[in-house]
């Protein structure tokens, strides 16, 4: 064992996930090899990167109910929208708002909102507005379609 | 920790297939990549709210774009500056409303209410104090290198690219991160700590 125990250690705040398992030929490496001490240590890091891993992956779910998408007027997919829901898209749109599709609707070809729509939300979705917000859900003529308008 | 990026070939025929209006493909594309875009705009934003805000615009934003992506980087690189734009944009329009309202009503030093929740409905404390970490103590571009290098298999010269800076820049980043959070596991366990 060539290294010391301390520069071992110092080295193991910056070196590589392989080093700190002791894969490859730097002396890191081979130290943890051979050191229990370092070699825990080493460990005990990869776990705490695993375990903040894990947490961030957490995070990012999306919680049990999905949350919705104010869509802006002047975007081109609310213009596409409005045309499917026109009496109460024009009232809505100070607000915000967005089209879900609920049952099954007559296929369109091509990439259509209700596509888009489908990607989003595989599951029925739970309006939750945020703080200070409230939301009214609306059926719609459309069978296809619910009108959800935040404000 | 995973070996390979996430974010692996398959997908780039997705995307190839889906440019060509393959509808299908599309779906499938969205539906692979909204975990992935989630989890970019959580590292960036930090905020789970906002990360699925993000997740969704990037979708829409995928349809609108996919045709301009020429195959020129890997699908990967291209879709993570989606996502980075889309979070900037959301950003920005935070700081409107910010200046908008009451700006006091905003603390930006802590963590936001949302990610605050989420931590706090964590069982595993040390891993609550990690994530609190990650988001408190990292500057931004730190916390993404670690999470596309270390944690998501990327490497540091993909990251780089991803993020548009020089891959010395995005080196440095990583050692950083690198030590502030190892010193935060390892303080975690003081047993580990124990000199010899």
């Amino acid at each position: 064992m060539t290294m010391d125990h301390a520069t071992a250690r110092s080295l193991l705040l910056e070196a590589d996930p392989a080093e700190l398992r002791g894969d490859g030929a730097s002396e890191l490496a081979a130290h943890l090899r051979d050191c229990a001490e370092c070699r825990a240590r080493a460990d005990g890091i990869l776990a705490g990167e695993a375990e903040l891993d894990a947490a961030l992956t957490m995070l990012a779910a999306p919680r049990a109910g999905t949350r919705v998408i104010p869509l802006r007027p002047r975007a081109s997919v609310a213009r596409r929208m409005a045309t499917i829901a026109v009496p109460l898209a024009a009232a809505a749109a100070a607000a915000g708002v967005l089209l879900l599709p609920r049952g099954p609707a007559p296929e369109r070809p091509g990439i259509t909102t209700e596509k888009i729509a489908r990607a989003l939300f595989p599951r029925q979705p739970v309006v939750r507005p945020g703080t200070g917000r409230s939301a009214a859900v609306m059926n719609t003529s459309d069978p296809g379609v619910t009108l959800v308008w935040i404000y | 920790m995973r070996a390979d990026p996430p974010v692996a070939e398959p997908l780039d025929a997705l995307a190839a297939r889906a440019r060509t209006g393959d509808e299908g493909a599309f779906a499938a594309l969205a539906n692979a990549v909204r975990d992935q875009v989630r989890r970019w705009a959580l590292v960036r934003t930090g905020d789970p709210d906002d990360a699925e805000d993000v997740a969704q615009n990037v979708v829409i934003r995928l349809h609108r774009s996919l045709a301009a992506f020429e195959g020129r980087s890997r699908f990967a690189t291209w879709l993570y500056r989606l996502t980075a734009n889309a979070a900037t944009e959301m950003a920005r329009g935070h700081a409107r409303r910010t200046r908008l309202h009451d700006a006091a009503a905003v603390d930006h030093a802590g963590a936001s209410p949302a990610m605050a929740d989420r931590i706090g409905e964590m069982e595993n404390a040390r891993m609550a104090a990690l994530v609190r970490g990650f988001f408190a103590e990292l500057p931004g571009r730190q916390r993404e290198v670690f999470d596309l290098v270390d944690l998501q298999g990327h490497t540091p010269a993909e990251a780089a690219e991803m993020l548009e800076i020089e891959q010395s820049t995005a080196r440095v980043h990583l050692l950083r991160a690198r030590r502030a959070i190892r010193e935060r596991i390892l303080a975690a366990h003081p047993t580990l700590m124990d000199d010899r």
